[in-house]
């Protein structure tokens, strides 16, 4: 087990972060953002014999990304179940975004997408992947991944400047 | 993909968001590898052994990791029951199963606690509800009443134990959190031990109070289920073990109100209090925790219990 912890613990040691800041882009939250790398990691070290020092980068990307999707789906199923004052539900909404607005459009923006797409986005312009890396992360084809990252960032960059992106960076 | 000036503009910013100041890593390799080792564990036993076999493995583990736990306490709570006139704590546990340990915490060597304190580890449960909990616990604000009641019934309980004026927390101040707004009034709990807390927050139930604590049982990573008591006019009253957490191996004890008017409060007893947190300069309205706090918690499960009964009772 010595020799296996110890080439995990490079690669732990060289990735993790990039990891976390790869599930930050998606998910806006620092906290979360740790949970899903270590969840992701975890899989990682169970799986380690079998993973490829070169595919090693590739499936910490599935695993993360799955790992993303899962937790939303779970959330949103439970957002709908969840105890929350119908009156508020629309205020809580705008006030986040209002919030957002103040302190990070571009969180804001992204938070808008829809989270494949999110997520697409990410792994493609964020991560620089190529089309075929993200279609193999995400498990689908390249014309979906095509499509997702164009409507995804025509999305972006309209929310983006409506959220007051735009006048941030003439002014900044 | 031909790419629009605007485009690139907007993508060098997401890539600036993903590579600029984050807050420190606070995992460690020794908690992943531990987890992991425990997931291959399990995958091996899986595949080695029929599904029956599998299960009574498992059974067999929650025990003996249950024992683990009780076997190393966490520290004690610091309070001073004995001095007051707050009874015993004696709530039973709720009648669930308990569930099996997937993982192991221990204290990341990001954040150590104090070379004094002794190293806690302690069995971890996955809670699916974890995730649901968290947003909701403090989707409302406290009101003046409901402070009013949280402040009589935990000076009642604290005895010797000084408690300071109530602060207000609200996480709407938190720049670049996308979670939801949440609301908490803060107390500082202090004797000669050191400084700790007490927080209340509220939310809305739309489901039994009984149902509700039901589905919340395990909502905090923990093993065994938690105590219960139902006052009377329904209130059902429950209280979870201490849980170790990042950073300085933070101790906190959770204890929570579920009124038949559809309001839940959530009490958390934590080891460390404004002496231990400052502002966060590079996000206004947050804080930064720099401090380990003290030892141990500043009140016994006994007294936390009893500020739980109180703001039951005050509020009727």
């Amino acid at each position: 087990m010595a020799g296996r912890d110890a080439e995990f613990g490079d690669y732990f040691a060289a990735r993790f972060d990039s990891a976390r800041r790869t599930a930050y882009a998606m998910c806006g939250d620092w906290g979360e953002a740790e949970e899903l790398a270590q969840s992701a990691f975890v899989k990682v070290y169970a799986r380690w014999r079998r993973i490829r020092e070169d595919s090693a980068d590739a499936y910490v990307r599935k695993v993360l990304i799955h790992e993303f999707l899962n937790t939303r789906r779970r959330r949103r199923a439970r957002e709908r179940a969840v105890a929350e004052l119908p009156e508020r539900a629309d205020a809580n909404v705008a006030e986040l975004f209002r919030s957002a607005e103040s302190r990070g459009p571009l969180l804001a923006a992204l938070r808008r997408l829809p989270d494949r797409q999110r997520a697409v986005v990410v792994l493609r312009f964020v991560q620089d992947l190529s089309l075929e890396q993200v279609a193999d992360a995400m498990g689908c084809s390249v014309g979906t991944v095509k499509s997702q990252a164009s409507r995804g960032l025509a999305q972006l960059r309209e929310a983006y400047a409506a959220l007051g992106g735009e006048d941030r960076r003439t002014v900044g | 993909m031909e790419m629009r000036d605007e485009d690139r503009e907007v993508v060098a910013r997401l890539r600036d968001l993903a590579s600029g100041p984050a807050p420190g890593v606070r995992t460690g390799l020794a908690e992943v590898v531990a987890r992991g080792r425990r997931r291959l564990l399990w995958s091996r036993a899986g595949s080695a052994l029929g599904a029956v076999v599998v299960v009574g493995a498992l059974g067999a583990a929650a025990i003996g990791w249950g024992a683990d736990d009780l076997a190393r306490p966490l520290p004690p709570a610091g309070g001073s029951a004995s001095t007051t006139s707050v009874p015993a704590f004696a709530w039973p546990r709720v009648d669930l199963p308990p569930r099996t340990p997937y993982g192991t915490w221990s204290p990341g060597w990001t954040a150590p606690p104090p070379p004094d304190r002794p190293l806690v580890t302690r069995a971890w449960c996955s809670s699916d509800e974890r995730d649901e909990i968290r947003p909701f616990v403090g989707s409302r604000p406290v009101d003046d009443r409901e402070l009013r009641a949280f402040m009589a019934s935990t000076r009642a309980a604290a005895g010797p134990v000084r408690v300071s004026e109530p602060s207000r927390w609200d996480s709407k101040e938190s720049p670049g959190s996308l979670k939801q707004p949440s609301f908490r009034f803060e107390v500082d709990l202090t004797d000669e031990k050191g400084t700790g807390s007490l927080a209340v927050e509220a939310s809305r139930l739309e489901e039994s109070p009984e149902r509700a604590a039901d589905r919340h049982a395990f909502s905090y990573r923990n093993c065994q289920p938690p105590h219960r008591k139902v006052l009377p006019d329904g209130t059902v009253l429950q209280m979870y073990e201490v849980v170790p957490s990042e950073p300085f191996q933070s101790l906190v004890q959770k204890a929570a109100v579920y009124r038949p008017d559809g309001t839940l409060f959530t009490l958390s007893l934590q080891n460390w209090g404004s002496p231990d947190v400052r502002p966060d300069r590079r996000t206004p309205g947050a804080v930064d925790r720099f401090g380990p706090g003290r030892a141990t918690l500043p009140l016994g499960e006994a007294q936390l219990a009893a500020v739980a009964e109180g703001l039951a009772r005050r509020l009727g």
